[in-house]
């Protein structure tokens, strides 16, 4: 062979080689262990003790750093084990019987027993506490004798062993196993040792530990390499305070936040963008956003007009338009991604012609006046301005006003109000969905519409004391076919969670009860090369 | 230090009591007349129920079942002891979460001001020293400019420019070195600075004229030291002013500033703390906020005495 | 301590107007601020929509073009429109501001200089307490009571902006008061009113008319960071703070939404700005406030 064959063949197998290397496919994802993730909230989480802490921000924080009695599948929103490996209900529905997994130990190093999880809960019926949840276990048997001081426990939780606890209710509720999903396990011990300091630096059981937090600036977790589900893929958690959208948004598209929430503002740049599409996690979210009409309140106490409200309003171009599409128009009280959702309900029709015979009929052809509440937050006010829009093409003159979020909840709690912008949810169960609609839940328990049929109440109770899934559906539909019927809310739409997350990180999985509570324990990222 | 001078400062330390007590008076009852229910405010907006037992259960840990007025002497009593009491949103203690928030607030602020002072003094002079070319006007245009943008709109707009596009700096937060200092401080200081230099301007025209300065000339003394130490010297005192009068105006800048720039101080408490109607911490807050403006006073009035040898303290 | 006592006009001769017109500030200011007022008071005749009923929901988010020069907002309303009406907003949030704090300040400023005493020293005090207080964190507050809507508005930042007007009248009614030809009046039977009208008010109405031209400014972008926290005037007014205040949303999607009411603040606050610059240099070039 030449020397200068030689040189071609070597030449053509060194591009060869090299092209055949660039074509391989890379290898597939595994997950990789490390990093330290960002993310941002839009407020500081206040306090992370799980007796007191209800905003989501929170809950968002707390449930990677504790573990709950019992979880629920994100997927399919069926209750799961969580630090109980297993649960029993007895026949007559009022007493549940929870083993403890073994093996559980909280950050300090203690093993979890059985006993930590009575503390827990008496510790929420504790009144020098305050917590918020007491309603959530205060039919237990003995719960109302603790809360007054007249027992130093309380007689219906009864630790059998170490591993095991029987709980007594007073009534049966078949929603009561779902309360122990939002139950955190507190280290007894620790717990006292710290008192009112616990919230602000907590010990828990969970993926994550603390290690310090920077009030209004950012607060730092560090993976736990002993957590009995497996140690978590990232090292660390960094939860960043950002209150201004337009900065998280810079903080997000520079890199220095691993994944964003979107908002109705935002979604579309993301979610049409060809860079950015396929980091976009989406999930149909559990909250029905909706106009609750004061029904005691002239002319709303007239079902004629509470429909001709619900034809007067073009749903689908306001989501299209006003929520920039990220949302889904709703039919009824129940949104899809809800066991109980029926396909067959019809709701209410665009159509502003049936809208003003229906007005006519009730004795209002020239329409009337009425208030439009909602939180001064800019996202309620575009749909405040969206709906008056339509009301007014209608015939009904709505005057917009906004104010802090609590003030409008006291008001329209007190029946101060006309109407009120709103969005409520019930997790995974109808029943709960369907409080709002009890005559029993008047004002701050729900019902602001103060509407009451007696049928609806009777089937919801019925629904409240089977334990019969089908049949508890069953009875749910029927009564939220009477309640679209009624039309005490104006059924606007369900909100489409979503975020964006940067390419190199994986696993996140959208939680359709609230986005923001993500499991960080499954997330990784791939280290940029 | 003039005589009397201890004098004086005892007398407005005593005078700053009835102020305090007022400052708190007056919160409390506005507080007591905003409308909304603390408790149903501990509420976020998609968990809407408020039970009305665990309600009134927190509102007796809260001491809110007490009548109003005894509220009030229960306060008055707990604050003399330096316990300002605890915040109804974090469950805290109200003194140490105002205090670990005070360095951030201190440093935007010093930073601002030092920038502003820097900035306009600078413009100034240069603008009356070039009083009626391009460049006088030119920057007295510029600072008029400084005082006419929306502080939050400059704010976003910088973030936008010197973070997202070009990457210059991190967007916000509160960082140790000072890349996370400057444009929350040239956001907050941009408005001082342009009175600042406006008035140092004027300042100066006015000594420039005046005859005292032509003697000098005339005395055969370089220009430069003339101005300096004749020229500066007189527009201190009016700056110093200025400064002393602008500072609730920097405070209330700082409560945008540190809302966009994601920066914890006490102005972004207070203001989160009044939306939840977190009454401990609003007391708490004002309270600070008046110490620092009594103590501010206090420095300017003192730095006079040290600016003005002519200022005598009765 | 703090302000001193205003100067007395001198009377105007023709070498200052010379120095007036060569007065860029005041011709720049002049011009906008007659540009601004003009534009309000003709909004319905150049408007090419009405700002809020031509709300096309299918026209959201539109681009300036040729159908909305400036583009269309989130609800389809043209943003031309609303910036032209909203020029009414920012005037009327401008004067009525200021006229509460004038009418305020010289109630206030009057009772203090004439009746001394104890009425005195607490208006003083208050004033000075007021004057103290970030003026913003007072608005808010205030605001939270009587809750957020654009007449609210106007109240709150009048609260907090009567002291420099308080402080000048009072400083003038005490000046005044120790002069030989006001004793002579009273002599012969003059009442206060006749003393205010004659002798206070005209020398005060120079420093006033600066103070306010300045103060009209200030309250325009008051009421920008009012909106920009969610309190301020309520949808669908086209105020340009809420206007500025919604589109910060939408800024990277929408960036017209924001550009020009920041645009037209900006402009707008120049203008008031320049023009009480002018009007000091002009009448009373010693003044410092």
């Amino acid at each position: 062979m030449s020397t200068r064959m030689f040189q071609r063949l070597a030449a053509a197998a060194i591009v060869a080689l090299t092209a055949f290397a660039l074509i391989q496919p890379t290898t597939a994802q595994t997950p990789a262990y490390g990093g330290h993730f960002r993310r941002a909230l839009s407020s500081d989480p206040a306090n992370l003790d799980p007796a007191l802490t209800n905003t989501s921000r929170a809950i968002a924080v707390k449930m990677n750093i504790f573990d709950p009695l019992l979880r629920q599948n994100p997927r399919t929103l069926e209750l799961e084990p969580g630090a109980a490996e297993s649960w029993s209900v007895s026949q007559d529905g009022k007493v549940l019987t929870f083993r403890l997994r073994r093996g559980i130990r909280f950050h300090h190093g203690r093993e979890m027993t059985a006993d930590d999880v009575k503390y827990s809960i008496e510790r929420i019926l504790t009144p020098e506490l305050g917590s918020p949840f007491i309603r959530t276990f205060d039919r237990v048997v003995g719960a109302q004798q603790f809360t007054a001081k007249q027992a130093r426990e309380v007689s219906g939780i009864r630790v059998l062993d170490p591993n095991r606890i029987q709980i007594t209710n007073s009534v049966v509720d078949s929603t009561f196993p779902l309360s122990f999903s939002s139950l955190y396990i507190v280290p007894k011990d620790e717990a006292e040792r710290l008192g009112r300091d616990f919230g602000q630096r907590p010990v828990g059981s969970g993926p994550f530990s603390f290690v310090s937090w920077s009030r209004d600036d950012s607060l730092l977790l560090r993976s736990n390499p002993n957590y009995w589900e497996g140690r978590p893929y990232i090292s660390a958690l960094e939860y960043r305070i950002i209150p201004d959208s337009a900065t998280a948004q810079a903080e997000f598209d520079t890199g220095r936040l691993d994944f964003m929430l979107l908002s109705d503002a935002t979604y579309r740049r993301y979610a049409d963008d060809e860079k950015w599409k396929a980091y976009v996690v989406e999930v149909a979210e559990l909250f029905t956003r909706h106009l609750g009409l004061n029904t005691q309140k002239p002319p709303l106490n007239d079902v004629r007009v509470r429909q001709a409200i619900n034809h007067a309003i073009d749903k689908a171009t306001t989501v299209r338009t006003v929520l920039q599409g990220k949302a889904f128009v709703a039919t009824g009280v129940f949104p899809p991604s809800l066991n109980a959702y029926s396909r067959t309900i019809r709701g209410y029709d665009y159509n502003p012609q049936r809208a003003r015979e229906l007005l006519t009929q009730a004795g209002f052809p020239n329409g009337f006046e009425m208030d439009l509440n909602g939180s001064s937050s800019p996202v309620t006010g575009r749909w405040l301005e969206a709906l008056q829009g339509y009301l007014t093409a209608a015939g009904i003159r709505a005057r917009i006003v906004q104010a802090d979020f609590g003030v409008v909840l006291d008001r329209a709690n007190k029946g101060e109000v006309m109407s009120y912008v709103l969005s409520v949810g019930g997790g995974s169960n109808c029943v709960n969905w369907l409080g709002p609609f009890r005559s029993r839940n008047f004002g701050a328990a729900g019902n602001r519409m103060f509407y009451k049929n007696d049928r609806v109440d009777a089937l919801i109770d019925q629904a409240e004391r089977t334990f019969d899934t089908r049949r508890q559906i069953q009875l749910c539909q029927e009564a939220e076919r009477l309640v679209v019927a009624d039309a005490p809310w104006f059924f606007w739409n369900y909100n489409k969670a979503a975020l964006v997350h940067q390419p190199n990180v994986h696993g996140i999985i959208g939680n359709p009860l609230e986005m923001d509570w993500i499991r960080m324990d499954k997330v990784w990222i791939q280290p940029r090369r | 230090m003039p005589r009397g001078i201890w004098g004086f400062i005892a007398r407005r330390l005593l005078l700053a009591v009835p102020v305090f007590v007022g400052v708190t008076l007056v919160t409390f009852a506005l507080m007591q007349i905003v409308p909304g229910d603390p408790v149903a405010l501990l509420m976020e907006e998609k968990m809407a129920t408020v039970d009305p037992a665990a309600a009134r259960i927190i509102r007796a840990k809260w001491g809110l079942d007490d009548p109003v007025p005894i509220q009030y002497l229960k306060f008055l009593r707990n604050a003399v002891r330096g316990d300002l009491g605890i915040s109804y949103r974090t469950d805290r203690d109200v003194t140490p979460s105002i205090l670990e928030r005070v360095p951030a607030t201190a440093k935007l602020a010093l930073a601002a001001l030092v920038l502003a002072i820097l900035i306009g003094v600078s413009m100034g002079i240069l603008a009356a020293l070039r009083q009626n070319t391009f460049f006088d006007s030119a920057s007295i245009m510029l600072a008029t400019v400084g005082v006419s943008i929306p502080n939050f709109w400059l704010g976003l707009l910088l973030i936008y420019l010197l973070a997202v596009e070009w990457r210059w700096l991190p967007p916000s937060g509160y960082g140790p070195a000072w890349p996370y200092l400057i444009m929350p401080a040239v956001t907050l200081g941009t408005g001082l600075s342009a009175v600042i230099a406006r008035l140092t301007r004027s300042s100066m025209l006015e000594v420039i004229r005046q005859d005292y300065v032509r003697t000098a000339r005339a005395k055969g003394l370089p220009d430069r030291r003339v101005i300096m130490t004749h020229a500066l010297r007189n527009a201190a005192i009016p700056i110093v002013t200025v400064v002393g009068v602008q500072m609730s105006g920097l405070l209330s800048g700082a409560v945008i500033t540190e809302r966009v720039f994601s920066w914890p101080g006490v102005g972004r408490l207070l203001l989160d703390s009044i939306s939840v109607r977190d009454l401990p911490m609003v007391q708490g807050c004002v309270l600070f906020i008046a110490t620092i403006f009594i103590g501010l006073n206090l420095l300017v009035d003192l730095s006079y005495a040290a600016l003005d040898p002519r200022i005598k303290y009765e | 301590m703090k302000a001193p006592t205003p100067a007395r006009i001198a009377p105007l001769r023709r070498s200052r107007w010379r120095r007036a017109r060569r007065l860029r500030n005041l011709t720049i200011g002049g011009s906008i601020i007659a540009v601004l007022v003009a534009v309000a008071i003709l909004a319905p005749w150049i408007a090419p929509f009405d700002p809020v009923k031509d709300a096309d929901l299918n026209n959201y988010l539109q681009p300036p073009g040729d159908r909305f020069p400036l583009g269309a907002d989130l609800f389809g309303r043209d943003v031309l429109s609303r910036i032209i009406y909203g020029a009414r907003i920012s005037l009327g949030v401008g004067i009525a501001v200021q006229a509460s704090a004038l009418t305020l300040g010289m109630t206030l400023g009057l009772l203090s200089g004439f009746y001394g005493g104890w009425i005195d020293n607490v208006i003083m005090r208050l004033a000075e307490v007021i004057f103290a207080f970030p003026g913003l964190l007072f608005a808010i507050t205030i605001m939270a009571v009587i809750g957020p809507s654009l007449y609210n508005v106007f109240l709150a930042l009048g609260l907090v902006s009567w002291t420099s007007l308080a402080r000048l009248v009072r400083g003038q009614v005490l000046a005044i008061r120790q002069h030989e030809y006001v004793e002579a009046a009273r002599a012969v039977g003059a009442s206060n009113a006749r003393i205010i009208v004659r002798h206070i008010l005209p020398n005060t109405t120079a420093s006033a008319i600066i103070l306010v031209t300045l103060g009209i400014g200030g309250a325009i972008l008051a009421e920008a960071s009012l909106s920009f926290l969610g309190l301020g005037a309520q949808p669908p007014t086209p105020s340009w703070g809420s206007m500025l205040s919604t589109g910060r949303d939408y800024l990277l999607q929408a960036p017209w939404l924001s550009i020009y009411p920041g645009l037209a603040i900006f402009l707008t606050v120049m203008g008031f700005n320049l023009l009480g610059d002018g009007l000091r240099d002009l009448l009373d070039p010693r003044m410092q406030t």
